[in-house]
């Protein structure tokens, strides 16, 4: 961090090398409510598979005219630029995902997101905004032959291979929530989608896509932390 | 049932992804304090309310969160085209209109006075 | 079948209705009913000129004769007489409106409601079933009582009630506290209630064409004459020029449009307001029951079906039809309070185009120009004051001036800024 930077940052995980992931502030979205894995257990013949991802790293990046510095600082440290209209880009643990027009989200391994922040603000003189909002949202992922019908069932997104392509991403409304949500992996046969949920709608959404996806035999995990 | 093109995203998305803002192209007064009360009313108070083609601002409040202006007839629900903010339509009067009804002419220039 | 109303001098008698008088048409196979009103080719002037065949333009031209003693009117409505809101709306009646002016208006009309079937000898079917307005939170709590206790002072009657009593009141409503939005109580206006929409306008247009008035309709005004800054006139798309000596603009969402043609504006945007109603089935439901924390209100009509209303679209609109977002959100509302409805069916669905103002008040006002007069801006909740709003138009109109009643409603509050902030007891709808 540069000295002169005007803007306090708080880093979110910073007692987390001290007394490991469950200590601190960033537990589960769903620790509450101890939902998964409520619903069916069968791996073998289950159509979708409905997995909360382990907590993760997650900043806002927000930029007008400094957009092609900040996308340069990025490549330079995750290896990959800001990415253009509805699209994201993956590089190993960083992904970064277009919100808007001047705005992204980069998620990371959550050790990283503390020092990521603080290299970019000391890349770029002019007007950002970057924000660490790892702990309010939560990542579900849905998985399998029929995760698309599932995503059917509670969207009015068109979310056809042929619309909502590999790498896509798009804000919208979930069964009335609002999600962010990507095409991980798709092809004819199965699709990966990610779904960037509010951390205080995540039971609310669990809850929603056990029952939406009760009928393809859905299987809950929770990845390990 | 809307099917609203959003001018930032570039896609048609359904109305339950936005809110209508209210009339558009209202400048925001530089110096209230020299206004007349006739003045601040209007500013606040009065609007169009066409019964026709309107320009309204919408906002993407689900998508990118963005506003921007439709020119929308209020009588018959078509919309006409959706522009970003900052932007000019041409008047509607020289549109020309393809065979759903949609104006197909638009173009949207650089910036505007208000 | 007796005693004929007075009427005018060339005017059909009115028959009277009776008990008697059905019974004996039912004998003549209901073939004989006399028509309500004339269907009269207008004139070429009259004193006044209404624009409009809502209950509000009918009330005002039923009053103007009844109580000034002028028969030289027409009211002048493009469809068919109340065909706009009046035909549309969920026939909610109360006045236990917050503010002292909004209080008096409202519930001047509540006291005209109360003898209106027997001064139209019209069955308007008007019911005090009583209306409840529920809380959801501590602040709905605290507007609740505030709002009762304005009431009282008014001399309108309001009770604070708490869940327990609600759910006396209403049984099929889920007053558990395990719902998203737990009611936890709400206001009660005992003398509040429903009544027949399309009887009212039809009770108004009989008695004032009984008193002479000329009801014209599928006439559209598409012009205001002026001369030397005064309205001599309207310009219609069927008859020609109308001339008139003062002229009266109750039309409601479309008001906009009118004072357009007299070359001002109106502080008023026009928005879809829709409701619904289900299949018919056994009564549940003896009351009215509204929230506007969850967003929806319903009755039940005496035919058995449920009646639902809901909140405004955000946007302006003219197509009398309400947007798909909306229905699914009223009906959340409605199943959250009642879940045993879910499986009724809906029947129908609808829209109105209601003429909301920055103040959720109407104008009933001089305008800038000459002898022309609104009554407008009522918004979502007009019906109830249908009654109230005619006689008090009908006094402006017959004497060039507003009453007290009238005048806070004064089309310049706008911009002197004594607006009344009814807002946060009429909420959106109803
Ligand atoms: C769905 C819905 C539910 C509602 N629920 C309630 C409720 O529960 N309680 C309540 O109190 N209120 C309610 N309201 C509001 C209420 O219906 C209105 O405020 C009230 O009926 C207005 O009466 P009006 O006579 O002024 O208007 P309208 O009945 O709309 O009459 C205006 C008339 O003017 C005519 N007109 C318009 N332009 C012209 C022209 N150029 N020339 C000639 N004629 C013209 C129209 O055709 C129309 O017939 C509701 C409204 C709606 C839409
Ligand atoms: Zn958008």
């Amino acid at each position: 961090m540069s000295n002169d930077s005007m803007v306090a940052v708080m880093d979110q995980c910073a007692d987390l090398s001290a007394s490991g992931a469950d200590a601190g502030m960033l537990s589960s979205g769903l620790a509450h409510a101890q939902l998964p894995p409520a619903a069916g257990t069968s791996t073998t013949d289950s159509g979708v598979l409905l997995t909360e991802k382990a907590v993760t790293g997650l900043l806002m990046l927000r930029a007008t005219s400094n957009a092609d510095a900040l996308s340069t600082a990025l490549k330079s440290y995750c290896g990959i630029a800001l990415s253009s209209r509805l699209h994201s880009d993956t590089n190993g643990a960083y992904c970064v995902r277009w919100m808007s027009p001047d705005a992204w989200v980069l998620s990371c391994p959550l050790e990283e997101v503390f020092a990521i922040e603080g290299a970019l603000r000391d890349a770029i003189p002019g007007h950002i905004a970057i924000v660490n909002i790892s702990g309010g949202y939560t990542i579900l992922e849905l998985s399998g032959t029929h995760a698309r019908s599932v995503l059917m069932k509670s969207t009015g997104y068109d979310v056809h291979p042929d619309h909502l392509g590999q790498g896509k991403v798009v804000n919208t409304t979930f069964a009335k929530a609002q999600v962010t949500l990507r095409a991980v992996e798709v092809d004819e046969a199965q699709g990966r989608y990610e779904l960037l949920v509010r951390r205080s709608f995540t039971d609310y959404l669990w809850l929603w896509l056990q029952r939406a996806g009760a009928e393809y035999g859905l299987h809950a995990t929770s990845e390990p932390k | 049932m809307f099917l609203i093109h959003c001018p930032y995203c570039e896609e048609h998305r359904e109305e339950e992804e936005f809110h209508a803002a209210g009339q558009a192209h209202l400048p925001r007064p530089l110096d209230p304090d020299s206004m007349t009360d006739e003045q601040w009313g209007d500013y606040l108070f009065y609007r169009k309310n066409t019964r026709g083609e309107y320009r309204e601002l919408w906002v993407h409040a689900a998508g990118c969160g963005k506003y921007f202006n439709v020119s929308r007839n209020t009588q018959t629900y078509e919309i006409y085209a959706t522009y970003k903010t900052g932007e000019v339509l041409e008047s509607t009067s020289q549109m020309s209109v393809g065979p759903t009804g949609s104006v197909l002419n638009y173009r949207t220039a650089d910036k505007e006075g208000s | 079948m007796a005693t004929p109303t007075r009427s005018a001098p060339g005017i059909p008698r009115m028959s009277r209705f009776s008990g008697f008088g059905l019974i004996k048409q039912a004998y003549r196979h209901q073939e004989h009913w006399q028509r309500m009103w004339r269907n009269p080719k207008p004139k070429k002037h009259y004193d006044i000129v209404i624009v409009g065949g809502g209950g509000h333009g009918l009330a005002t031209a039923f009053y103007l004769a009844k109580m000034h003693d002028k028969v030289n009117i027409a009211v002048i409505e493009k469809g068919w007489i109340g065909g706009g809101n009046t035909g549309r709306n969920t026939t909610i009646v109360r006045s236990n409106y917050l503010w002292d002016e909004a209080a008096h208006l409202y519930e001047h009309a509540m006291k005209l409601w109360e003898g209106l079937s027997q001064e139209l000898n019209y069955n308007v079917m008007f019911s005090q079933r009583g209306v409840l307005n529920l809380g959801h939170n501590l602040q709905d709590m605290r507007d609740i009582e505030r709002r009762v206790n304005a009431n009282r002072l008014n001399g309108i009657d309001g009770e604070v009630l708490d869940a327990q009593q609600c759910a006396q009141i209403v049984p099929i409503m889920d007053c558990s506290g395990s719902t998203r939005y737990p009611v936890l109580g709400a206001s009660w206006q005992p003398r509040a209630g429903v009544a027949r929409h399309d009887a009212v306008a039809w009770g108004f247009a009989r008695g004032a064409d009984s008193y002479g008035v000329d009801i014209i309709q599928q006439t559209e005004v598409t012009d205001i004459v002026i001369e030397d800054g005064a309205a001599v006139g309207v310009q219609t798309a069927q008859h020609g020029v109308i001339k008139a000596d003062r002229i009266g603009c109750v039309t409601a969402g479309n008001s906009g449009v009118l004072a357009g043609y007299a070359g001002f504006e109106l502080p008023i945007e026009s928005h879809p307001l829709q409701a619904y109603v289900s299949e018919p089935i056994k009564p549940i439901l003896d009351t009215v029951v509204m929230s506007n924390a969850v967003h929806g209100y319903m009755s039940q009509s005496d035919k058995g079906d449920l009646v639902i209303g809901a909140g405004i679209d955000g946007y302006v609109g003219y197509g009398q039809r309400g947007s798909f977002p909306v229905i699914e959100h009223t009906m959340h509302a409605i199943l959250e309070l009642f879940p045993q409805v879910s499986r009724v069916h809906m029947n129908r669905q609808w829209g109105g185009i209601v003429d909301t103002t920055p103040d959720a008040c109407p104008i009933i006002s001089k305008t800038p120009v000459e002898n022309l007069f609104f009554n407008c801006g009522w918004g979502t909740g007009g019906f109830k004051a249908t009654p109230g709003s005619g006689h008090v138009f009908a006094d402006l109109l017959a004497k060039g001036e507003p009453n007290a009643i009238a005048k806070p409603f004064n089309y310049w509050r706008f911009r002197d800024g004594s607006l009344i902030d009814e807002h946060g007891a009429a909420g959106v709808a109803h």
